[in-house]
């Protein structure tokens, strides 16, 4: 089996039951993906599958045969990164990848979302530590800039 | 952004340039490093190894206020508007302080209304963030942070502290909130809507009681 991560195609010899977050990070070292729950409750893990967010520990590697994985690595973040930092959008941090990822799919799909799209497109991503204010104004910023 | 560094920096007119380049600088590249060095001063004593001194010699304070609608059939309450004030000497990071009484309050939110711990023989019952719920995006109301400055002389340019302050008071606010809404006192938290039903049905209970002893 094969499957495409970040551009580039890998044969793994992983065991196919292994976690696609246990594949990315200690298989391929792509440690920006975090695990915070490993049960898909709190979304630190997120990564596009065939460019849909999916939470990586509740994804098997053999699922992916012949599909694209599309990490933080991947994606071409700055833009929502230096919104979230203007913004103060990160406390810890530990959660910022999974947000990231989530406002970089977002932002694909609508470019111009309103409060109430942000929050819809990121209640899988839990956060301990900014009360999610600053995470929100951050993602309009960055919309505001890609547009430009 | 351009106020809020004048805020921070004072409005002479040199700090008010100075401002405005920080603030040009900071969009354009997002990021800004400043390095200051700050010495604890000599009359301010704490001795690690024994434990003898002052080591809180000053405090921060705070106020919150934290408005709620109940639901009168189903008793869920939703936090509309939050607001929580903070004096602590000097902000250095304003926009780290904000973040830091937004996360605090609805973390405090959280710990009112939501998050239940339960131990059996001191054992934690709730093992995982399945059991154990925490306010996602969608539970958040606004809150509003108020930064108020009051230079104390001690501290790195007039700064006391703030961290696990904003968290203390949302507890109590909230309660108070629900309690104001309904008219009854409660007695714990997390105030979920099952609590808020037991209690409702014991004041209805003893009210009865009451009566029927008069009568």
């Amino acid at each position: 089996m094969r499957l495409k991560v970040n551009g580039k195609w890998y044969y793994p010899q992983a065991n196919p039951s292994t976690r696609l977050l246990d594949y990315l990070r200690h298989e391929l070292q792509l440690t920006g993906t975090k695990e915070g729950c490993g049960e898909g409750e709190c979304g630190a893990c997120l990564v596009l599958l065939d460019g849909a967010v999916v939470n990586s520990c509740l994804v098997l590697l053999g699922q992916c045969a012949e599909r694209e994985v599309t990490t933080i690595e991947g994606i071409d973040a700055q833009p929502i990164i230096e919104a979230f930092i203007v913004k103060g959008a990160i406390q810890c941090g530990f959660c910022t990848p999974g947000f990231i990822v989530a406002a970089y799919a977002l932002l694909q799909q609508n470019p111009n979302p309103s409060p109430t799209d942000i929050k819809t497109a990121l209640a899988g991503n839990l956060c301990r530590c900014t009360g999610y204010q600053k995470i929100v104004a951050a993602i309009q910023v960055a919309a505001e800039r890609l547009k430009q | 952004m351009l106020s809020r560094f004048e805020k921070q920096i004072g409005l002479a007119e040199d700090s008010r340039e100075f401002a405005a380049v920080a603030a040009a600088r900071l969009e354009a590249e997002a990021k800004l490093s400043v390095t200051r060095h700050y010495r604890v001063p000599p009359d301010v004593v704490w001795d690690e190894e024994r434990f003898v001194g002052d080591a809180y010699p000053i405090y921060s304070w705070a106020a919150a206020v934290v408005e709620v609608e109940v639901d009168l059939l189903t008793y869920e309450v939703t936090t509309t508007h939050l607001t929580a004030a903070h004096e602590i000497g000097k902000a250095i990071n304003p926009i780290l302080v904000e973040g830091q009484i937004e996360g605090g309050s609805l973390q405090g939110l959280g710990y009112a209304s939501l998050e239940n711990l339960v131990t059996t023989a001191g054992k934690l019952q709730q093992t995982s963030l399945t059991d154990y719920l925490i306010p996602t995006i969608m539970d958040t109301p606004q809150i509003e942070p108020l930064i108020l400055e009051e230079p104390y002389s001690r501290g790195p340019y007039g700064a006391k502290g703030v961290g696990e302050l904003p968290f203390i008071g949302i507890a109590p606010a909230f309660i108070g909130a629900v309690e104001n809404a309904l008219g009854v006192e409660f007695y714990a938290i997390p105030l979920t809507p099952e609590k808020i039903l037991e209690r409702l049905q014991e004041v209805e209970y003893s009210k009865k009681n009451k009566s029927s002893d008069n009568n």
